[in-house]
């Protein structure tokens, strides 16, 4: 019971995450000031639902592997497409 | 089933054997086809004035050749040999998951057919090149229904080259023999597992560019025709697959040479653990270097200048790996054998081509060289030369051990000689055609080109028959050559030394059941084939083979649910460092790495077309807020639920599984209700459709892929419903409700960035 507790309390942490992300839409600030706000909130949450429920964060570093080099050639691909046309 | 000749064994077989060997007879067609198109076009170059082909047919001549040379010949004779060999190698009763290396074979099989009959179709074929580059693959340039069809029967060989790839990851990391660690791991198949992580990470961004293309030429979107997407999107996309491409071809070929010239040099390869190190540095920076392909066009010249660095620095791996087989050679006592003649033919290729290849990593160099014959007879030497003759070496060091026969090696060293003039003949008068420009039937008739395109001719005259002379001298040795000896090389690699005697397909299952063999493989890949001409030319079709294709996953849950191809007791014995995980939950994540990519490609072609755009409506203008929201704490619940499932099966309660799975699934349906039923019709309603600009397409084209995700987590879901309503789950035995479980989360987590990169930015 004790882990369905706290994958609840996680669901909670996401959704009240979704709530402030709505919010800071409304925040008055330079537009890449917010969207930076928000894709940081859309980060930590990916992280966590990685984490917790994909239970990365127990399973040992080494799976983890798998998916950061996946981010680390697709940030490449997308830094290189971006600043190729600026 | 087993012994003799049976036609209904070969369809329905899941020996990594026998795939191997339908892998090596299906590429060698794939070869003789496309260089009956090499000697077409040849000929054509050396008497142009008789107008064999015209420009248009010169054009489908030329794509479809590079197309199936490099995508269907070269690349799947790697994976032939990795088939048989790579489980003999590592000790592994057959690859992690045979039914899925069937399916593997039967997509790659149908899509080669699929792109052959696209020539067939009215209009002809693709005529684009292999890089089908945009905006000339669009229908603007090119109408005729037959480059739809050539474009997916990519796609599926696409998702043929990514189940290859999970399987054979899985397979080497997890599958192992005791023993059998990275230290001692054999080199062919550190070959293997760098060709196919490499398949892993840059097939998928092609994968992204069939699909937006496809969406382009079917539903009318605009990416590649668009000013804001149009060649550069392609480009970025298309070479990020397609320089590690170039690799994909030759690691193989390169673990093939690593095997043969220590063997016949009767010495270790030199330095191994330093040339496997060299290798891997080979594989990262392959996927660092994709720019140098787009020095031609307007894209900043610093990210060019950065790429030209990445492009020299691969050289200096890439010349460890070669000097590591060179010095290998150094004071050895060497027998010259068909299979090192071959080896070194190839290790001579690998240097020329190298050579010739730097001088492409040079911006300035690259203005001159781009378009003419140099570049063409540099990738052939690196492509062609290195590969063909790398494994045309493991066609004869390992013919013995796969037929138990000895080929005539005195005809064999001769046919050698005469394909290694031949090929020169063929290439290198291409170095000195470096101002004739490339991809055109016809050219100025210059003195000094016209000589050299006839000395260039006549080598493919002598190099094509000589290679098929060679085919024919195994083809007469299997059924009519002496007996081998066990080990005839001394060899002394694992599948010669571990296993003695020859390894015959024909007549040796090698560990799995009977039970192993199938029908449902070929039929899913013949219904997924059905689906892909249904997209390209009939809606009808598309959906009737859907249904198909759906009822066909039921059978296969089935005899999941039943356990009828489960390996009772077995167990990893090197799996280092994947202790703790099942090869299925590693298999599932070597998939999502690979849709990382996808998911990954399509957002960054969104973000490129909207950083492109001047103008770009507001997200508040065009999307409900409020559905956005509703819809993304749908997603989230839905994860509670199936992770609340999972945790009830670990603690036995049955009810709580069935429970957390039936409210995933209803969740699951509420998203597409919303989204399908609700969200889509009132966009549309307010225009904001296919015809209305970029930002709907790249809304429909993003998220309509991601409700195809949700689409397949739901039927996974509903599989293990009805596994847990039979009982099938229990507390030791719960780890597809996990798997399930990942792959529903990584959907979840996409949808996580899709939600405010349209409905809140």
């Amino acid at each position: 019971m004790k882990e369905k507790g706290f994958y609840v309390a996680v669901w909670g942490i996401l959704v009240l995450a979704t709530i402030l992300e709505v919010a800071t839409r409304s925040i008055q600030a330079a537009a890449i000031v917010v969207a930076f706000g928000i894709i940081i909130i859309s980060i930590t949450k990916a992280v966590l639902i990685a984490s917790i429920y994909q239970h990365l964060w127990y399973e040992g570093k080494i799976l983890s592997l798998l998916p950061a080099v996946a981010l680390i050639a697709l940030t490449l691909l997308l830094l290189t497409a971006i600043l190729g046309v600026m | 089933m087993s012994g003799g000749f049976s036609i209904r064994r070969w369809l329905t077989t899941t020996n990594h054997k026998e795939i191997g060997i339908l892998y090596m007879v299906t590429s060698l067609y794939f070869l003789v086809f496309a260089g009956f198109l090499a000697g077409s076009m040849r000929t054509q170059l050396a008497f142009p004035w008789l107008g064999l082909l015209d420009p248009f047919r010169y054009g489908q001549t030329v794509t479809l050749h590079g197309l199936i040379m490099i995508l269907w010949f070269l690349s799947p004779l790697g994976i032939a040999f990795a088939n048989y060999f790579v489980p003999l190698q590592i000790g592994a009763k057959d690859l992690a998951f045979p039914r899925l290396n069937a399916v593997s074979y039967w997509l790659y099989l149908f899509s080669g057919l699929m792109l052959v009959s696209s020539v067939f179709m009215p209009g002809g074929g693709p005529d684009t090149g292999w890089t089908l580059y945009a905006p000339l693959a669009t229908t603007q340039y090119t109408p005729q229904p037959g480059m739809t069809v050539a474009v997916l029967a990519l796609g599926l060989l696409a998702a043929s080259v990514t189940i290859s790839s999970v399987n054979f990851i899985t397979t080497i990391v997890w599958c192992r023999r005791k023993g059998m660690s990275w230290r001692v791991l054999p080199v062919f198949t550190w070959g293997v597992l760098a060709t196919v992580a490499l398949m892993l990470y840059a097939f998928p961004s092609l994968g992204v560019g069939i699909i937006l293309l496809t969406a382009d030429r079917v539903l009318g979107t605009m990416y590649f025709s668009s000013l804001q997407g149009g060649g550069i999107l392609w480009d970025q996309l298309f070479w990020f697959f397609g320089h590690p491409e170039v690799y994909i071809v030759v690691l193989p070929a390169l673990g093939v040479m690593a095997e043969v010239i220590p063997t016949f040099a009767r010495r270790p390869l030199f330095g191994k653990q330093i040339w496997v190190v060299e290798l891997t540095l080979v594989t990262v920076l392959s996927i660092m270097v994709w720019v140098h392909h787009m020095f031609l066009t307007g894209i900043s010249f610093d990210v060019r200048e950065t790429f030209m660095l990445t492009t020299l620095a691969i050289s200096v791996p890439f010349e460890g790996v070669v000097v590591g087989m060179v010095l290998t050679l150094r004071k050895a006592s060497i027998r010259i054998t068909v299979p090192m003649l071959y080896a070194f033919g190839a290790l001579f290729f690998v240097i020329l081509g190298g050579i010739t290849g730097v001088f492409q990593a040079s911006i300035a160099l690259d203005y001159a060289l781009r378009g003419g014959y140099f570049i063409v007879g540099h990738f052939h030497y690196v492509m062609v030369g290195t590969t063909i003759f790398g494994l045309w070496a493991g066609l004869f060091y390992w013919f013995p051990k796969m037929t138990g026969r000895m080929f005539n090696e005195w005809i064999a060293k001769l046919l050698f000689v005469v394909q290694f003039v031949g090929f020169n003949l063929l290439y290198f008068p291409m170095f000195f055609l470096m101002d004739m420009p490339r991809r055109v039937s016809e050219y100025p008739l210059n003195p000094e080109w016209i000589p050299l395109n006839l000395l260039s001719t006549a080598g493919a005259y002598i190099w094509a028959p000589a290679g098929l002379l060679g085919l024919l001298n195994l083809a007469y040795a299997l059924f009519k050559g002496r007996k081998s000896e066990e080990n005839p090389w001394q060899a002394q690699a694992p599948e010669w030394v571990n296993l003695p005697g020859p390894i015959v397909a024909l007549s040796n299952l090698n560990g799995y059941a009977e039970e192993g063999y199938t029908h449902l493989p070929l039929v899913a890949s013949f219904l997924i084939l059905l689906f892909a001409y249904g997209v390209a030319l009939s809606p009808s079709l598309a959906l009737v083979s859907l249904a198909a294709i759906l009822v066909t996953t039921a059978y296969w849950f089935r005899d999941h649910i039943r356990e009828k191809f489960s390996i009772v007791g077995e167990r990893a014995a090197e799996n280092w460092p994947f202790f703790t995980q099942s090869k299925e939950k590693l298999g599932v994540w070597v998939f999502l790495a690979s849709e990382i990519i996808i998911f990954g490609s399509i957002i960054s072609s969104y973000l490129y077309v909207r950083v492109a755009s001047i103008t770009w409506p507001a997200a508040t203008q065009t999307h409900n807020l409020t559905i956005g929201t509703l819809n993304t704490i749908i997603l989230l619940t839905s994860s509670l639920s199936i992770i609340l499932a999972l945790q009830s099966i670990k603690e036995g309660n049955r009810k709580g599984l069935i429970a957390g799975l039936g409210a995933t699934m209803i969740l699951g349906v509420a998203f597409l209700a919303i989204k399908l039923g609700f969200e889509w019709p009132e966009l549309l309603a307010k225009g904001f459709n296919l015809s209305s600009g970029l930002a709907a397409d790249t809304y429909y084209a993003t998220t309509g892929a991601h409700a195809i995700h949700v689409a397949v987590g739901l039927v996974a879901v509903i599989y293990l419903l009805a596994k847990a309503v039979r009982g099938g789950f229990t507390v030791e035995n719960h780890h597809a409700v996990e798997n399930v479980g990942v792959y529903w989360h990584f959907v979840d987590i996409v949808w996580m960035f899709l939600f405010p990169l349209f409905y809140l930015i």
